[in-house]
């Protein structure tokens, strides 16, 4: 048997064609059986006849061997080729353990990387792109009404039943849908539940069936089904341990019975998750009901339909009705936006300067890689031009020298989805648990499978990107280069301007990445600055569920209020408490408009506006709110007395900027309401909102119990041993002991209500700070790199110079010139790509400006600071140099 | 290993012969005359391989040896000689080498490896063991029980 290089090299030269070779061997066949039958006595004629036609289908058996041929061929190249990749992988494993510090830092930032890139990308699945799961989510619309005052409200039953009777072309189906609230019986006591209260076309519009039983019957008429209610899956697996068997049976819903028809598939949810479904049928009264909003109307486009053909009919119907209704704010539009501007349109803007910022760094990281591989082939020179000489193709060298950078990425890319299995988590659970129903989608945020395939996609990319460059050129000086030349000279300069152009490219996406990151820095030192008209440090706050059937009406509303502050007040620890219908800071607002009296009515159109709060005696006190002037509330401000108000400082100086509001009366709804106090002003909407005019009104004249309880602590002072978290277990507690059936959320206190408020600002600074953090440390190792290994190529010249004469200061500088040049590129390209790219984040930013010229200042400033400082070290090293032993070394 | 299979007689020139396995399925027949015994299909690649356990050998020289040795009674036919030392040679059983004769020619000399000698003893067992069975029933003078 013949050796294997023989072998190989046989079939290199005859492999790829079969077919000459099968010609050469059947030819000598018959050649020989030609001349055998001459020797016998045949003439040369007849024995040429003869050895063929002994011989047969020449023809058939050639195309037999060249077909095995072929395949062997193939096969044994096949074999080849993974013979190569495997021995260079294995080649690249062992060379990458030779240089430890180099693969070292080549897969711990490509981990940084592309851990930074899988996070944001696993977020951006989950929240965004698979938020909605819903079948041709491109043909679903939402529709707001819009007002001069409010571009964004909600709707009324009345708008939803004109768009069902009049919808034309655009509508194959509408569905109204509102939040709601309520509480389940359980062996535990009552739990707290949301779900939406929604028409029975809910489910077909979004084109989602129950995945056990069914959902509502879309005839309205159809017998019980107002008494019927579709669970969530989450809701039947907590609560009824996944039986089927619940299909059918009947649970108490807020103290009522209804009968369990369907459960819907996991992830269901319309934006919010929803525990629950209840049916909803619109009557006669409803539908002509233009005033009650707090309904969402989704609605399925036809096959035909466009976005505005559609908006142009809803406009035609949102005419018809204001000029119909003379009393309605005659500015008033129903607006038609697609679902996923909707429910994920802020939400879009969070993530598109992640998204480039994530790409920032991972373009850092690459430029960095890059570099790394650069210095390192060129330190390789004299090894590649022996593996040349010795025979091995450009071809070779290339894929020997991508092996290593494919292994280094593939190392990469496994550190980062590890990095990114840790950081999602944290990144899910940094979005509070009151927010969470803000987040369509945060259930399913988890790193899957989908993440994982980009991340190897991204490996690959990386790779290519930084592996490309390296390897050719390293593959074609190495054939180039003579091998005695593979010594150092005193200017070997080449490769040195495309490292310099990648250091550059670092340092300005740092200065991108670190003006963004400072620009958010800035302007939530200015939202935690920002006076929200909240000073209650030690002030609870938790959202309560009553069964409304029970509690209905102003006495019995009143009522239990009643029982529930005096129970609560009980508590050791407890001042005052408070409740309100909602909270500041909550994300919802609502609005009212309202007229003084005494002046002459404006149409709803042009009335002012101002927030519309309903409180119980105690509120301000309890949240820190000062009275300026006048009264608070009081229990004898009941349903029997006279209508009062209190409003914001902000409306009194807008109404009675030269005279006491205190005194004069406002109308609302057509009701007269006498203001007996002023508070001070309140961030209610936002934050980031300067405060609006308010009005607040006594919950207990209108009856029906609070929805959210407002519980002041005692503290002497604002120090730590006091903590008013330790009050939530004889808070729930005793409100379970004055009815079992009222549930109870989570408690917060005032603060923190502010923070979880500051959330999307919050988790955007700390992502943008960690990823300009780790874009500064590896923009400032690759500056290192480059200066480091200039020296160590220049050490012999620098050696002649010293020689010659040049000092060690002169040295130090030449080195320092050459490492500032560096910098002010890159800040200067990074100064004006920052100016270019900030303003993508103005609408996120709060009391700064996108060009803020003490962030852009103190960013380069930092940069140049550490860059030039990481240059130093390398810099020393050349004016240490020992002229005598550079030059002696070559 | 594949079995042996009685080859078909009377083979015309485009009838497929009975796969013997796999591999030969793209193989055409042979256009040859009858032969004075058709050869039971996978005792050529036995005889091949026991002809090179001699030594290197060319096809033409393959095809002489066999008919010598076994005094004319089997002629192998080019047609499946060729295809068949091929296939050994995918197979690993054989290599082939491009050298040159006595004579000064160039031909494609086929040598055993290692693992065709191991198919080889393994082949000659078996063949021993067939033969020794049919032999015992052809020789069998009563009906069996």
């Amino acid at each position: 048997m013949s050796d294997t290089p023989r072998w190989r090299r046989y079939l290199r030269f005859w492999g790829p064609d079969a077919a000459a070779d099968v010609d050469d061997e059947l030819r000598f066949h018959l050649e020989m059986r030609e001349r055998d039958l001459i020797a016998a006595g045949m003439s040369p004629g007849d024995a040429r006849v003869q050895a063929e036609r002994e011989f047969g289908d020449v023809r058939g058996i050639r195309a037999t061997c060249v077909s095995i041929d072929e395949r062997q061929w193939r096969q044994n190249h096949r074999r080849e080729v993974l013979d190569d990749m495997l021995y260079d992988l294995r080649h690249a494993a062992r060379s990458l353990r030779r240089s430890p510090g180099f693969t070292l830092a080549a897969v711990v930032s490509l981990a940084l990387g592309i851990g930074a890139c899988t996070t944001i990308f696993s977020a951006m699945d989950a929240l965004i792109l698979r938020a909605l799961p819903f079948p041709a989510v491109d043909r679903l619309v939402s529709l707001a009404e819009s007002t001069r005052a409010c571009d964004k409200c909600s709707t009324s039953l009345g708008d939803y039943a004109a768009l069902r009777a009049q919808q034309r072309s655009a509508f194959s189906s509408v569905a109204a849908y509102r939040e709601w609230s309520g509480t389940l019986d359980g062996p535990d006591g009552a739990a707290m539940l949301s779900g939406e209260r929604v028409t029975p076309s809910f489910f077909s519009v979004l084109g989602v069936g129950a995945a056990i039983g069914r959902t509502f019957a879309l005839d309205s008429a159809a017998p019980g089904q107002a008494h019927t209610v579709v669970l969530s899956d989450r809701l039947w697996r907590s609560r009824f341990g996944a039986d089927p068997g619940v299909v059918g049976s009947t649970i108490e819903v807020s103290g009522e019975p209804y009968t369990v028809i369907g459960v819907m598939p996991p992830h269901f949810a319309l934006g919010s998750p929803a525990d629950l479904w209840l049916p909803l049928t619109v009557t006669a009264a409803q539908s002509g009901d233009y005033e009650s909003h707090g309904w969402g109307i989704v609605a399925r486009l036809t096959d035909a339909a466009t976005l505005d053909g559609a908006r142009s009919e809803v406009d035609v119907i949102s005419r018809e009705i204001v000029s119909a209704h003379p009393t309605l704010d005659q500015s008033t539009r129903l607006v038609l936006r697609t679902l996923s501007d909707d429910m994920l349109g802020e939400l879009r803007s969070y993530f598109l300067p992640l998204l480039a910022a994530a790409g920032f760094v991972l373009l850092i990281v690459c430029a960095n890689v890059a570099n790394l591989l650069l210095v390192r082939a060129s330190h390789r020179e004299r090894e590649l031009a022996m593996r040349a000489a010795l025979g091995g193709t450009r071809w070779r060298l290339f894929s020997q020298l991508f092996a290593e950078s494919a292994l280094v990425a593939a190392l990469g890319a496994m550190l980062g989805a590890v990095l990114a299995r840790v950081a999602i988590p944290l990144l899910k659970h940094a979005i509070p648990v009151a927010s969470r129903s803000q987040v369509p989608g945060w259930t399913t945020l988890a790193l899957n499978t989908r993440a994982l395939a980009f991340t190897a996609g991204l490996a690959m990319l990386c790779a290519l990107v930084f592996g490309t460059l390296p390897a050719l050129r390293a593959s074609s000086r190495a054939l180039t280069m003579r091998l005695k030349e593979g010594g150092r000279g005193a200017t070997r300069a080449r490769g040195g301007r495309t490292r310099s152009a990648l250091v550059v490219t670092e340092l300005t996406l740092a200065v991108v990445l670190l003006a963004g990151a400072g620009l958010m820095v800035r302007s939530f030192a200015n939202l935690l600055g920002a006076n929200t008209g909240l000073h209650a440090m030690h002030t609870l706050t938790v959202s309560i569920e009553t069964p409304a059937h029970r509690y209905d009406g102003a006495a019995t509303g009143a009522a239990v209020t009643e029982r529930l502050r005096a129970a609560l007040r009980a508590i050791p620890g407890v001042i005052d408490v408070a409740g309100a219908w909602n909270l500041p800071l909550s994300g919802t607002r609502n609005y009212t408009v309202y007229n003084v009296a005494g002046r002459p009515p404006l149409p709803e159109e042009r009335a002012p506006r101002a927030t519309d709060m309903f409180v119980t005696p105690g509120y301000f006190a309890a949240l820190g709110i000062p009275l300026v002037r006048g009264r608070d509330f009081t229990a004898r401000d009941d349903s029997a007395a006279l209508r009062v108000a209190i409003v914001s400082q902000a409306l009194a100086r807008r109404q009675w900027p030269n005279e006491s509001a205190v005194g004069q009366s406002i109308v609302v709804n057509s009701e007269r309401y006498e203001i007996v106090g002023v508070a001070a002003d309140v961030r209610n909407d936002g934050v980031e909102d300067e405060p609006s005019p308010a009005v607040y009104r006594a919950t207990e004249q209108f009856g029906g119990a609070p929805s959210s309880l407002i519980i002041r602590a005692a503290c002497a002072r604002a120090a730590d041993d006091c903590d008013p978290a330790a009050l939530t277990a004889p808070i729930r507690r005793v409100v379970a002991s004055v009815d079992p059936d009222i549930a109870i959320g989570a408690v917060r206190t005032v603060p923190q209500l502010v923070s979880d408020y500051l959330t999307p600002w919050r988790l955007l600074m700390t992502l943008l700070g960690a990823f300009a953090a780790v874009a500064l440390v590896i923009a400032v190792v690759g500056i290192y790199g480059v200066m480091a290994y200039t020296v160590a190529q220049r050490a012999h010249e620098i050696g002649i110079r010293m020689a010659l004469g040049a000092d060690r200061v002169r040295v130090l500088r030449m080195v320092l010139r050459q490492a500032t040049g560096l910098v002010a590129a890159g800040v200067l390209f990074g100064a004006l790509g920052a100016l270019g790219t900030t303003r993508a984040l103005s609408s996120l930013l709060y009391g700064v400006s996108a060009r803020d010229p003490k962030v852009l200042t103190g960013v380069i400033v930092l940069l140049a600071l550490v860059a030039l400082a990481a240059s130093w070290i390398p810099a020393r090293r050349a004016a240490k140099v020992d002229p005598v032993v550079a030059m002696r070394a070559e | 290993m594949y079995a042996y299979l009685l080859c078909t007689s009377n083979v015309d020139g485009n009838a497929a012969l009975p796969a013997a396995s796999a591999t030969s399925a793209t193989a055409t027949s042979p256009a040859m005359p009858t032969t004075p015994l058709d050869l039971l299909q996978g005792t050529l690649d036995l005889l091949i391989l026991k002809t090179l356990a001699w030594g290197p050998a060319h096809g033409y020289a393959i095809a002489r040896w066999i008919e010598q040795l076994t005094g004319q009674v089997l002629t192998v036919g080019e047609g499946s000689l060729y295809p068949a030392l091929h296939r050994l040679e995918e197979r690993g059983a054989i290599t082939a080498e491009w050298q040159l004769t006595e004579h000064n020619r160039r031909a494609k000399f086929y040598t055993l490896t290692s693992k065709g000698r191991q198919q080889l003893r393994a082949e000659t067992a078996m063949w021993a063991q067939f033969v020794e069975a049919m032999g015992k029933v052809l020789r069998a003078t009563g009906q069996p029980a």
